[in-house]
């Protein structure tokens, strides 16, 4: 693990002369973080593997029977018996957990019960959206609410401070949807500033052909610059629903750690050297740094997959959108493909973040 | 150099207003070496705080005067007053690893402070560099400046600190309890260096301290703050040997001496959260007399000692009854 090195501590046992004894203790850098990279990617597998075990029994202990929902209300008891067998519900359970994980291991997630489609297939196709959406909407609520946070910091306890704490709780109070509707009802209906929210792409528009999935790269691709047109004006409202609730919550946290950085002794130190007001914001911003990324690391896990609403709302098709109606479907090995595709893609972000962090911090070492 | 004329301070808090400085006064002259001691919360930081500018809302100065060279720093607009700091005067730290900037290495520091005061090339910037931790005595400065400052110990990272300081070679330095934060057996060396520099220099110092030792041993002169205000001041030489107020009589006597049993000064600071009326010492105070309740001792001069530019605050008539005082 990173551990932070104390500041040592003067211990010259005998009074040293005129020149203070050299104590420049330098670990090797380079070599110990390709050691902390490694152990933390071993981790990996271990944690995946509790996941994995959870979400088998947690969708297990879900209430419903998938085959009495398949069939519906009006199926007769055969019929039910009948789509149980082919789901293989009708194996005892540990059988079941053991295929399942055999199966996990190769990548394979089962088929959806709904639609036939490999559900490895479909996280690969829902989940580009989702990264698109979450990287445009947490870029923009970093920059705004960082920025708000940073300001309020700075001003702490007097008016902008007052007014941006106001503004914070206010939206972090408010419903992501209830402000993607607002944005619809005002931007959408009343202003006519944005397309209508129905889906990534107009009716007149097409689809380029999927080399990366991710719309936008692939429109590059093709070259099809009206398109990329449309898709950044139809992704407007989405990316600014999320992105203001998002905002709320970085301008709250870089408050708080801006605000305390201001009051510190370094940041005192600095001005009494004389370093401009910007120069100072820059050392309280550099305090301030580690908390603001691992803020940042736990949204972008949050994200993706779980802005379902916001992009039901906008018929984003992306892994979120695509999880929920899972969910409410009872589709098991779609449920299950979707909570260790977004529990493993947490866990590569906080390694990231674990990585950048010893990487920015000199004073973390990688015993 | 340095002439401060009824200093007032405050801090709005949740609980009430804090008179943290009180009208206080004092001078730091050409090539002295001022003191400034009290106890916690006697308002020596704030003092030095408001002198530099540094006082952040709650607080702020509301009245007074400090006069550098010429130009009043409490009315110095933020821009001209920081370009003052770190310049001409030179501020050392409390605490080095709270002061130095733990992400930033050696080098940025050095660089950031000398372009916060003008152009310089890189090369330009680590050479001079390279002298002042020379100076402070720094004997491997090329990697000190490559490092950063968890890699030092206290007391080379307090050399990195007065290096920062004197790097602009401002004319006065205020240091804020230098040696707190450092072993003991440091404390001497890098009071012997700041001392040195000062003198060699012929700059003028204004050193806030809790330890007599340290004001004994390297000032011309001692403010005792008490309260939020100078109760008295003078040369050291004079102060210490025949204190006039009954408070440095009393923080002399505080100091442990061989053989003699230590006489600890009871009670507390008073808290500064309500405008103290009368004498903020007379709880204290043995000589305390009913004029001390109602009436703010004004600070004034000692006439037989007006010579040596002494002064105190106290409603005793402290050249007879304080040394009698002392004395019995």
């Amino acid at each position: 693990m990173a551990n932070v090195v104390q500041a040592n501590s003067d211990a010259q046992s005998s009074p040293a002369p005129v020149a203070a004894q050299q104590r420049v203790a330098k670990p090797s850098r380079s070599g110990g973080f390709l050691r902390l990279v490694a152990r933390r990617l071993l981790l990996i597998p271990i944690s995946m593997f509790f996941v994995i075990t959870f979400s088998y029994f947690l969708v297990e202990m879900m209430p419903g029977d998938p085959a009495l929902a398949i069939a519906g209300t009006t199926a007769s008891e055969r019929e039910v018996t009948i789509i149980r067998q082919q789901l293989g519900l009708d194996r005892p359970f540990d059988e079941r957990y053991a295929s399942f994980i055999a199966g996990v291991v190769q990548g394979d997630f089962g088929i959806s019960f709904f639609d036939g489609q490999s559900v490895r297939e479909s996280i690969f196709r829902f989940l580009p959206a989702s990264l698109e959406l979450m990287v445009l909407s947490l870029s923009l609520a970093a920059l705004i609410g960082i920025s708000i946070g940073a300001m309020a910091g700075y001003f702490r306890r007097r008016a902008p401070d007052s007014i941006a704490r106001i503004g914070i709780t206010a939206l972090q109070a408010v419903p992501e949807f209830l402000i993607g509707l607002l944005l619809i009802f005002t931007v959408f209906y009343l202003w006519r500033l944005a397309p209508p929210p129905v889906g990534r792409l107009g009716l007149s528009d097409s689809y380029p052909d999927p080399v990366t999935r991710f719309l936008f790269i692939d429109l590059i691709i093709a070259g099809d610059w009206d398109g990329l047109v449309s898709a950044l004006h139809r992704a407007l409202l989405p990316v600014l629903t999320l992105a203001i609730g998002t905002a709320a919550y970085f301008a709250k946290v870089s408050r708080t750690t801006i605000g305390a950085a201001m009051e510190s002794r370094q940041v005192q130190f600095a001005r009494a050297c004389g370093l401009s007001e910007f120069m100072v914001l820059r050392y309280a911003l550099l305090q301030a740094r580690t908390p603001i990324l691992t803020y940042a690391a736990i949204l972008i896990g949050t994200l993706v997959g779980g802005a379902s609403i916001i992009e039901t709302m906008f018929a984003w098709q992306g892994l979120g959108q695509w999880g929920l109606a899972s969910i409410i479907a009872l589709d098991v090995p779609a449920i299950q493909g979707f909570i260790i595709a977004t529990g493993l893609f947490s866990m590569l972000v906080y390694l990231a973040l674990d990585l950048l962090v010893a990487a920015l911090d000199p004073r973390v070492t990688h015993e | 150099m340095l002439s401060v004329r009824d200093l007032e301070t405050r801090f709005v808090t949740r609980r009430g207003v804090v008179y943290a400085a009180n009208g206080v006064s004092f001078d730091v002259g050409d090539g002295e070496i001022v003191g400034i001691v009290g106890e916690s919360g006697s308002g020596k930081s704030v003092t030095i705080s408001s002198v530099l500018g540094l006082i952040r809302p709650p607080g702020a100065v509301v009245g007074g005067s400090a006069m550098f060279d010429g130009t009043d720093l409490l009315k110095l607009p933020g821009r001209a007053l920081r370009h003052i700091r770190g310049a001409r005067i030179g501020f050392i730290a409390q605490n080095p690893f709270g002061a130095l900037n733990p992400i930033l290495n050696i080098e940025a520091q050095f660089a950031n402070v000398t372009r916060a005061h003008g152009r310089a090339d890189r090369a330009t910037i680590r050479q001079n560099a390279l002298e002042m931790l020379k100076r402070v005595g720094i004997a491997g400065p090329e990697r000190v400046l490559d490092g950063y400052a968890h890699e030092l110990s206290g007391g080379m990272a307090q050399r990195v600190v007065i290096a920062l300081a004197l790097l602009l070679n401002p004319s006065l330095v205020v240091a804020d309890e230098p040696t707190t934060a450092l072993d003991v057996t440091v404390q001497r060396q890098i009071l012997d260096l700041i001392a040195g520099l000062i003198r060699e220099g012929r700059r003028s110092m204004l050193i806030v301290t809790h330890d007599l030792g340290v004001v004994a041993q390297y000032c011309d002169r001692v403010v005792v703050m008490y309260s939020g205000r100078v109760v008295e001041e003078g040369p050291v030489a004079t102060v210490f040997t025949r204190p006039l107020h009954p408070y440095t009589l009393a923080l002399l006597r505080a100091v442990p001496r061989r053989g003699e049993p230590i006489q600890a000064l009871g009670g507390r600071v008073p808290d500064l959260l309500s405008k103290p009326v009368g004498c903020a010492f007379r709880h204290r105070c043995a000589f305390a007399k009913p004029r001390c309740e109602s009436e703010t001792p004004e600070i004034r001069p000692v006439a037989s000692t007006n010579p040596l530019g002494r002064t105190v605050a106290c409603h005793l008539d402290v050249e007879r009854e304080v040394p009698a005082l002392a004395a019995g």
